[in-house]
């Protein structure tokens, strides 16, 4: 891809560049020419040549590919120097550590509390000034957020990839709906009841499977997640595909939310008249629970045991030979992702108050899996921003109407290919270049060219890809 | 690399700024009509047919001056048939402002959008069939053109037993609408059995590659007559393997199949089959027309729910012709439940829970590639 | 018995159609331990140009054998040039990234792919040809096998004995094993790996797009999400077989199609995918290399 002797004529590379794009714009035209230009007319069984259509996609192929082919070379330049770097064997860039970004700054500098409580106190106050359709978005992103960082511990810090995710997610909130509609339990008693049915769900389903690694582990994960939702589809007490409706909000200390106190959040805090008070009620639960999950999280992946979980996810077997009880630490990995699955079920169900089998579908599992691969994997910021994204970028592209899915699939593909890494990627080894002396702890270019990749975070195998 | 982050931080904070939109009035400018339903994923055609039946009532009422002197504008927003998603279409609807919604397109969607309109505005669907939607009375302004589950299942096994049928085999496809029909169906037999002897109550799995199990089954239990619970697609696709393993059981189903995507899809293999449908409107010129208005702008065949759509929006268009407003909810639910408006589905009127009154059912079997009305007494 | 017979074949059909597409998902797992997730779109993509293929060309006047095999011809070169286009776009720059980058760029492209099918032709099933011709000496068996199972089943033996050859005997296919082992020693000695790989994603791309033909013949409709649902039954079939294994994807591909079908049959249909994946949980929990994968000795 890069040619650094085009530099040198710009005339020529300008015309190289136009003569690419058109060749990708003739090959884009040349894929699309049958399924764009004939139309089948099934109630006369004909078909129909237009290609009314090709010229646009033409002249939009041509200009696409000039940037890409712009982008992807930047990319690579910034390989290159890396790459450079590594075989110098440069002190400086191992002492220099990761490229500091926007939010290492802020986070290592004296701002970092009133920069958090800055940020939080817009947080708590925006469901008070925005419109209900806002307020919704912001609870769904939310709860995604909970979910990602449950996954992120799973998939992104154990490095084992589970494609049934979902499943307890499903447990969470059908524990509620089902407790809820039988025994008529309320939503606190039910939100550890979700947690923990998940959490014992993830243990039976993690006895049998700490055997197996890399994509065996995903298939095992992905059937367990259709045999939930296949099972709930199935049972005469889920009520089937119908799903369970009129699941109630969650409570406040047994107060009518939208009774008085909605007229009174109406009159003086100009919420919008609209708004159902329940949930707001449920954004604060769901913003409390994000915020307990990210210093668990936080906690967790600096203790002996989230030492354990990187360990394992770097090599399992040098992991072992390190004395870690490699089975208790996958187990509890699997359990304890399975438990934020369970309590963001449970708010789930409070906040739409229906559900039904379709909803924890094997799609959801993959989106919640893009959100940590996306975000950074590894990364509590990086998951956050994923979810963020992967949320509201769908909703931002309803204007698009009926190209909003072409678009968000086309977008996954570019921010995975000029952020493969994700978008805020893993940063914690930061702290090792306070140790490092000149020659950095082990000295040497070969233990600093390691050092620099590790320093590059994400670009790790999830489990030894089997190949050795 | 730090450039581009600090870009796409601040793009998705941006993002949710414009998130928020204006709940504006409507302006005196085009008046704006929300629809909220699949138009993505694997429901959209059904989601479509729904669009297609309201679009052609508005381009109706626009080239005769628009309603209420304005041109009709459909607001569309996707929910992909999904419980979880139809919320945030249903309150980007809600928060521009409008008040005359159409939709949504599946039953559970319109279950969590329900919730979310909070009888904000007025809704009529006429794809979602679950009884509970106007049973339970929770939503005063929800109203619906197209038949409930209950309703077909009784047709059908007056019709059985004419015919003599003894054994009966039940599928249904898993999904909301299908299982409905299904246990309906079931439980109507359980009461009343007469000879009939129910030899098999199954799901089957949608969009499968082959339906060839499903086929030794029917013939393991011989099945005189299959009683299906679903769409056209799985249904002819399993009717056509069962013709080509030689299996003649007769297959009766819902409105699900009086489609002539059904009879396009399964061939000469759907030959024989039954299915429940709203009156013959074969013979009405209105309905003639809107097939031809059809067939010019799209190239699809006409869609399962087109009749139900439009006849929806045409009853909608004339409560808020007659109630003179197009804010006022009580008012425009005073006309549709008071008033008969000819639509091209025939005449609408809707009664206090939001069903339709009078939407009787026929029964239709195909022959020679056409469906005919079997004439009971 | 009879019944027997009947689920039996019913499942070797199923087994055979999973195996058809099980086999390209194997082959780039093989190559470069990628899940191809854009594999069942690939599928999908060959059955709607060969749906229109056949309507052009059978407006001509083709008939028979002949439009069946240049309707699948053009169906397959359709396929590899998006298989093709699909790998330089959404996984060569992400080369020596982490596993699962690839992977969500390959979802992306799925749902891409499903959309742009369905804007640019219909969101509605659409009938496909029977394009089989007739078998005359089949007719007293047609009560168990149809014609077109019998060409599903004979092209998914054949197609699975040469690509068993092609990777055994050719350069190509030797260069393939030599990708799959060690990209950098295959590069050292002289393996030009990106040619390798657009050759196995053409190579898959092409299976899947023959298997779309068939399937669709099978099916006699198509929508633009049959890919998915395929796709992912395939893709279970690859893994139980021992992902990366050729005669593992088409044995896993039958037991799992034995699964649903005798599931259906004797427990209940509605239960069939749960039963089916249970097997497949239980077998990969005794053999976790899958049936014919091989124990792989993890170097530290």
């Amino acid at each position: 891809m890069t040619n650094p002797s085009s530099s040198q004529k710009p005339g020529r590379a300008i015309l190289a560049e136009i003569k690419a794009g058109l060749l990708a714009s003739l090959w884009i035209c040349l894929l699309a020419f049958p399924l764009m230009t004939l139309e089948i007319n099934p109630s006369s069984h004909t078909i129909s040549f237009s290609a009314s259509r090709l010229p646009f996609l033409a002249g939009a192929t041509f200009v696409l590919a000039i940037l890409w082919r712009f982008f992807l070379r930047r990319r690579a330049f910034q390989g290159v120097s890396k790459a450079v770097l590594k075989s110098e064997g440069l002190p400086e860039g191992l002492i220099k550590g990761p490229k500091p970004t926007w939010l290492t700054v802020v986070m290592g500098s004296r701002f970092r509390y009133p920069v958090l409580a800055i940020l939080l106190g817009f947080m708590a106050l925006l469901p008070f000034v925005s419109p209900p359709y806002l307020v919704n978005v912001m609870v769904k992103a939310l709860i995604y957020v909970s979910l990602g960082l449950g996954l992120n511990v799973v998939v992104g810090v154990s490095g084992l990839l589970n494609l049934g995710y979902v499943a307890f997610y499903a447990m969470g909130a059908y524990t509620y709906a089902l407790l809820g509609q039988y025994l008529g339990l309320g939503f606190w008693v039910c939100l550890p009841l979700g947690a923990l049915v998940a959490t014992l769900m993830g243990l039976l389903l993690g006895f049998p499977v700490i055997r197996l690694s890399g994509d065996y582990l995903a298939i095992v994960t992905l059937s367990f997640g259709e045999i939930t939702r296949l099972v709930l589809t199935n049972l005469d007490i889920t009520r089937g595909p119908r799903g369970i409706s009129n699941i109630r909000p969650a409570g406040f200390f047994g107060l009518d939310l939208n009774g008085p106190i909605k007229d009174f959040l109406v009159a003086n805090l100009g919420v919008d008249k609209d708004m159902d008070i329940n949930k707001i009620l449920t954004y604060f639960i769901i913003l409390g629970l994000v915020i307990l999950t990210i210093i668990c999280v936080f906690r967790l992946e600096n203790s002996r045991l989230g030492r354990a979980w990187l360990a394992m996810r770097e090599d399992e077997v040098a992991c072992q030979a390190m004395g870690i009880n490699k089975t208790r630490a996958k187990l509890t990995a699997f359990a304890l992702g399975s438990t934020w699955a369970g309590l963001a079920g449970v708010v789930f169900a409070s906040h739409l108050s229906f559900i039904n089998p379709t909803i924890f579908s094997f799609m959801e599992s993959i989106m919640i899996l893009s959100i940590v691969v996306l975000g950074g994997m590894g990364s509590i910021p990086g998951v956050i921003l994923g979810a963020l994204v992967l949320i509201v970028l769908p909703e931002q592209l309803r204007a698009f109407s009926q190209y909003r899915m072409l678009i968000f699939g086309a977008l996954m593909v570019l921010m995975m290919v000029f952020r493969p890494g994700g978008l805020i990627q893993s940063a914690r080894e930061v702290y090792l270049h306070k140790l490092g002396g000149q020659d950095g702890p082990q000295g040497g270019p070969a233990g600093g060219a390691a050092r620099i990749e590790a320093l590059n975070g994400a670009g790790r195998p999830v489990e030894g890809d089997g190949r050795g | 690399m730090k450039s581009l982050v600090k870009f796409l931080a601040t793009l998705a904070l941006a993002a949710f700024l414009p998130l928020a939109p204006t709940a504006q009035a409507q302006d005196g400018g085009t008046l704006k009509i929300g629809f909220g339903g699949a138009l993505l994923g694997d429901t959209a055609s059904y989601g479509l047919s729904n669009l297609y039946g309201i679009e052609y009532a508005a381009a109706q009422v626009n080239a005769k001056g628009g309603l209420l002197g304005r041109q009709i504008e459909i607001v569309t927003e996707d929910d992909s048939c999904r419980p979880d998603l139809a919320p945030e279409a249903a309150l980007k609807l809600a928060n521009q402002g409008l008040k005359l919604i159409m939709g949504h397109t599946c039953s559970g969607a319109t279950r969590s959008a329900l919730s979310s309109y909070n009888n904000r505005v007025i809704l009529i669907s006429s794809s979602a069939t679950e009884v509970a939607l106007t049973e339970d009375g929770a939503s005063p302004y929800f109203f619906r053109t197209t038949p409930r589950d209950d309703a077909q299942a009784t047709i059908q096994l007056k019709y059985m037993k004419q015919k003599g049928y003894k054994k009966v085999a039940i599928l249904h496809d898993k999904g909301d609408y299908g299982i409905a029909l299904a246990e309906k169906m079931q439980n109507d037999i359980k009461a009343d059995p007469g000879d009939i002897q129910i030899v098999l109550f199954q799901g089957i799995t949608s969009g499968e590659v082959s339906y060839d199990d499903v086929v030794s089954l029917l013939r393991q239990n011989e099945a005189e007559v299959l009683i299906w619970g679903g769409y056209y697609s799985d249904a002819s696709k399993l009717i056509m393997q069962m013709r080509d393993k030689g299996l003649t059981t007769v297959v009766i189903g819902p409105d699900g199949l009086y489609n002539p995507s059904f009879i396009t899809l399964g061939g000469t293999a759907v030959e024989g089959s039954v299915a429940t449908g709203q009156a013959d409107l074969s013979n009405s010129e209105a309905a003639k027309a809107a097939i031809a208005d059809h067939n010019t702008r799209h190239t699809e065949e006409i869609g399962p729910y087109f009749f139900y759509a439009a006849g929806a929006a045409q009853a909608l268009f004339a409560a808020v012709e007659k109630a003179g407003t197009a804010d006022d909810l009580d008012a425009i639910k005073k006309h549709l439940t008071e008033d008969t408006v000819e639509t091209v589905m025939g005449p609408v009127r809707f009664d206090a829970k939001g069903d339709v009154i009078g939407a009787a059912f026929a029964l239709y079997e195909i022959k020679d590639g056409n469906f005919s009305e079997i004439k009971m007494d | 018995m009879n019944f027997f017979l009947d689920l039996f074949m019913s499942g070797l059909t199923k087994g055979s159609i999973y195996a058809l597409i099980a086999l390209g998902y194997t082959m780039v797992y093989g190559i470069i331990a990628l899940i191809n997730f854009a594999h069942g779109e690939i599928y999908m993509i060959g059955a709607f140009t060969a749906l229109l293929a056949s309507m052009v060309l059978g407006s001509l006047g083709l008939s028979g054998w002949g439009l069946l095999l240049s309707v699948a011809a053009i169906a397959a070169v359709y396929s590899a040039m998006y298989g093709w286009t699909v790998e330089r776009v959404a996984y060569k720059p992400l080369r020596g990234s982490s596993r699962l980058a690839p992977l969500i760029s390959a979802i992306g492209m799925s749902i891409f792919l499903q959309n742009y099918v369905q804007l640019a032709q219909s969101p509605n099933f659409l009938v496909f040809p029977d394009l089989v011709p007739q078998i005359d000496f089949l007719a007293p068996v047609a009560r168990y096998i149809s014609r077109t199972q019998l060409v599903i089943l004979l092209f998914t033996v054949f197609s699975m004995v040469g690509l068993t050859v092609f990777i055994k005997f050719t350069k190509m296919g030797m260069a393939m094993r030599a990708v799959a082992q060690d990209q950098t020693m295959a590069r050292l000695a002289g393996v030009n790996i990106d040619k390798v790989i657009s050759a196995t994603f053409v190579i898959g791309s092409i299976l899947a797009a023959l298997g779309g033909v068939l399937i669709g013949c099978s099916m006699r409709q198509i929508s633009f999400y049959i890919g998915f649902i395929a796709g992912m039954k395939a893709f279970t079939a690859a893994v139980l077989g021992g992902i990366g294994s050729i005669p593992g994807a088409v044995v896993g591909a039958l037991i799992l199609g034995f699964a649903e079908s005798f599931a259906a049959g004797y427990v209940s249909s509605s239960y069939k995918d749960v039963v089916a994946f249970i097997i497949l949980i239980i077998i990969l929990i005794f053999r976790p290399e899958g049936i014919m994968g091989q124990a792989q000795t993890q170097k530290v």
